[in-house]
C-alpha cells in the first residue's frame, strides 16, 4: 500500500523520477499493472480538477501528465507482459496538419487528455493526413484531433476528413479540432464534429463524445 | 524626400544598467556556442559551416563563435531606405525617426456581435485604400490587413493580399515567407518600382525554418532589407523570465543576423519583436501585459542602443481582447506608448484586434489618432524665444489679462 501512496504522492509532487522509481518497485514486488494504473488515474484525476478550479496551472498539468505518462509506458509493457487488457476512456490520436509547424497548443490539449484518463497518440506538427488516417485505423481512435494555427494550413483539415471518408473511417471516429485559424463555422463548413477555443474546451468536447 | 515620420528628440527610455546589458548580450553568445540553433536548410548549413561554424548535420544544429556573431553584427547598417510608389512614400528607417504600420488580423470581425467573418477580397481593397490614406501609416506588414480571404485558395491567400497592397497602397510593405509567397511579392514590387523587405521570423525555441531562411536569401541577394523577427511565448516557447527570454530570443536573431550578413555583408536588419506572455491558464498567448511591454523596451535598448540595428514592435497592435473595448485601448495605448519613448523604429499598431486572429478599418482609423499623439510626443516640445511667449506673457499680464 505504501509503495502505491509513494507513486500517486509523486505525480502530485511533479517528482518523475521518484514516480518512476516507485513504479519499477511496485512492479518487482509484485503489484498488478493495472491496480498501479488505477493509481495513477486517480492522481491525474487529482490534478485534473485542480486545474478546472484554478488551483493548478498549465506547468505542473504538463509535469505530472509526463510523470504519469512515463509510468504508464513502464506499465504498459508490464500489461502486455501478463497478457491483461487496459482498462482505458479511449483512444485519441493528434496532429498539426501538413505545412504547419506550431506545437505547443497540441501539446497541451494531449496533456490535458492524459491528465483525464486518456490515451494519447500524438504524431506531432506538420502531419500529412495519409498518416493521420493510417493513426486512426491502427489505433481504433475514437477521436481524432487536429490542430492547426495558420490560415494557410487550416485547408488541410478538410482534406484529412475526405480522406477519412474515403477510407470508411470516418463513421467510426469523431473529429474535433482547433488551433488560431480555426472556429466554430469552419468547423462546420469542413464537416467536423467539434471545434475547441482553448485546450480545456478539447477535455468537455471529448467527454460529450462519450469515447 | 521621404516619408516625414516622427523624428524624436531627447534620449529613449532605457531600463537595463550596462551590466545587464552585458549580461544578456553574453548569456546569447553562450547559447549560440553551447546549446546552438537549428537551421532548417540544407545550403544555410553548409554557408555556415564554410564560414566557420560547428555544424551537426545530423539534427540540423549551429554552434557559432562570439568572434563571428559580433562581426557580422558591425556589418548590420544602422538605417536603411525603402522604395514607396513614389518618393514622399519613401522611408529611411533607423537614426531617430519613429515610424508606424499596420497590424494584420486574419479575419474581420462584426461590429455589432464580435463575431469573426471571412472578409470578402472587396473587404480587404477598401481596408487597403483606408490604409493608404491614414497619415501616421508609413509601411505595410506582409499580409495586410487580412490573411484569410473568401473564395481565394490558401495558396494564393499571400499573393492576392499583396497584390491588392500593390495595387491600392503606395507605401512600402514587407512580403511574406509561407508557400514561397515572396517569390512573387519581389516580382510585383519591382513591376511597379517598389521595394519590399523580407519577414524572417524564428521558430522559438532556437528554431529557423526553410520558408523563413529562403525568404531572407532571396530578399538578401536582391540587396532588399531582411526583417529578423523573434516570437517567443514566455513560459512555452521561450524562458518563464524576460531575461530569459530575451537571451534566448537575441541567439535565435544573431543566428539568422549571420546567415544573411555571410549571404550578403551590409544588408538592411530591422529587429523585430513579437514575443507575448503565456496565460498559464488557457496556453494562449497573453497579449498586451505589462510584461511583454517590459520585454519590448529592453529589446529596444538592446538592439538600437548596442548593435546599432533599427527595430519594429510587432507585438503593439495585438491585445487579448476579442472586441474593441477599454481593455483593447488600455493595452495597445500602454504598450505603444512604451515602445514609442524606448527608441523603436516601427510600431505596428494600426487596425489588429484579437491576438493577430482579426482587424477592422474601424480600429485602424482610431490608431491612427494615437499613433499621431504618440508621434507628437516622441518630437517633444520646442524652446526657443518665440514659443517661450515672453512678449505675449509681458502684454497679458496678471488677471484680467487672458490669452484668447
Amino acid at each position: 500500500m505504501e509503495i502505491k501512496q509513494t507513486i500517486k504522492d509523486s505525480i502530485l509532487a511533479y517528482e518523475k523520477e521518484k514516480v518512476l522509481e516507485a513504479t519499477q518497485t511496485a512492479l518487482l514486488n509484485g503489484l498488478k499493472p493495472m491496480e498501479l494504473l488505477d493509481v495513477i488515474t486517480e492522481a491525474l484525476q487529482i490534478v485534473g480538477d485542480g486545474f478546472y478550479r484554478g488551483d493548478l496551472f498549465l506547468p505542473e498539468l504538463i509535469y505530472a501528465s509526463d510523470s504519469a505518462q512515463a509510468a504508464i509506458s513502464i506499465l504498459e509493457n508490464a500489461i502486455k507482459t501478463v497478457g491483461e487488457e487496459r482498462n482505458q476512456k479511449g483512444t485519441i490520436v493528434l496532429g498539426t496538419d501538413r505545412g504547419d509547424l506550431h506545437d505547443i497548443g497540441k501539446s497541451i490539449v494531449g496533456a490535458l487528455l492524459i491528465a483525464n484518463g486518456y490515451k494519447v497518440i500524438d504524431l506531432g506538427t506538420d502531419v500529412p493526413a495519409e498518416k493521420l488516417v493510417a493513426a486512426v485505423y491502427e489505433y481504433q481512435a475514437k477521436v481524432l484531433g487536429l490542430s492547426a494555427l495558420l490560415t494557410t494550413t487550416a485547408a488541410e483539415m478538410g482534406n484529412v476528413i475526405r480522406q477519412l471518408e474515403k477510407e470508411g473511417l470516418r463513421s467510426s471516429v469523431k473529429v474535433m479540432i482547433g488551433g488560431g485559424a480555426t472556429n466554430a463555422n469552419y468547423a462546420r463548413q469542413i464537416g467536423a464534429d467539434a471545434y475547441g477555443e482553448t485546450a480545456v474546451d478539447a477535455i468537455g468536447i471529448v467527454r460529450e463524445m462519450r469515447t | 524626400m521621404t516619408a516625414q515620420g516622427f523624428l524624436r528628440k531627447g534620449k529613449p527610455l532605457e531600463i537595463l544598467s550596462e551590466a545587464e546589458i552585458e549580461a544578456i548580450h553574453r548569456a546569447a553568445l553562450d547559447v549560440l556556442g553551447d546549446t546552438g540553433v537549428r537551421f532548417e536548410s540544407p545550403r544555410a548549413l553548409n554557408l555556415l559551416e564554410k564560414n566557420g561554424c560547428s555544424v551537426d548535420s545530423t539534427i540540423n544544429r549551429v554552434r557559432m563563435s562570439a568572434g563571428l556573431v559580433e562581426e557580422c553584427l558591425k556589418q548590420c547598417p544602422s538605417s536603411f531606405r525603402l522604395k514607396g510608389r513614389s518618393p514622399k512614400t519613401d522611408v529611411h528607417i533607423g537614426g531617430n525617426t519613429l515610424y508606424f504600420c499596420p497590424s494584420p488580423g486574419m479575419r474581420t470581425i462584426d461590429l455589432d456581435t464580435w463575431e469573426q467573418r471571412v472578409p470578402t477580397l472587396e473587404e480587404n481593397h477598401q481596408a487597403v485604400k483606408v490604409l493608404d490614406k491614414l497619415e501616421n501609416i508609413h509601411l505595410a506588414a506582409s499580409y495586410t490587413p487580412y490573411c484569410e480571404l473568401e473564395n481565394v485558395p490558401g495558396v494564393m491567400l499571400l499573393p492576392t493580399s499583396a497584390w491588392s497592397r500593390m495595387k491600392y497602397f503606395s507605401k512600402p510593405s514587407r512580403v511574406g515567407s509561407s508557400m514561397k509567397s515572396h517569390i512573387w511579392e519581389m516580382q510585383m514590387a519591382e513591376a511597379v518600382g517598389m521595394d519590399v523587405f523580407a519577414a524572417m521570423e524564428a521558430a522559438p525555441p532556437l528554431t529557423w525554418y526553410g520558408d523563413a531562411i529562403d525568404c531572407a536569401w532571396a530578399c538578401a541577394e536582391r540587396g532588399l532589407p531582411v526583417e529578423v523577427g523573434c516570437g517567443a511565448v514566455m513560459g512555452g516557447t521561450g524562458p518563464a523570465t524576460i531575461a530569459g527570454t530575451l537571451a534566448q530570443s537575441l541567439a535565435e536573431m544573431m543566428a539568422a543576423i549571420v546567415l544573411v550578413q555571410l549571404i550578403r555583408p551590409g544588408t538592411g536588419i530591422l529587429a523585430n519583436s513579437f514575443v507575448f506572455a503565456q496565460n498559464m491558464i488557457t496556453g494562449s498567448p497573453a497579449a498586451g501585459g505589462i510584461e511583454v511591454s517590459l520585454f519590448q523596451v529592453a529589446f529596444n535598448q538592446l538592439w538600437r542602443g548596442k548593435y546599432h540595428i533599427p527595430t519594429m514592435i510587432g507585438a503593439c497592435g495585438p491585445s487579448s481582447s476579442e472586441k474593441i473595448d477599454v481593455q483593447l485601448g488600455f493595452e495597445k495605448g500602454i504598450s505603444a506608448t512604451l515602445a514609442a519613448v524606448s527608441g523603436v523604429s516601427v510600431i505596428n499598431i494600426h487596425g489588429g484586434i484579437h491576438v493577430e486572429l482579426t482587424y477592422h478599418p474601424v480600429q485602424s482609423i482610431i490608431d491612427d489618432e494615437i499613433a499621431g499623439m504618440l508621434g507628437h510626443y516622441v518630437q517633444g516640445i520646442q524652446v526657443d524665444n518665440e514659443t517661450l511667449a515672453l512678449d505675449v506673457i509681458r502684454d497679458v499680464g496678471p488677471i484680467p489679462g487672458h490669452y484668447l
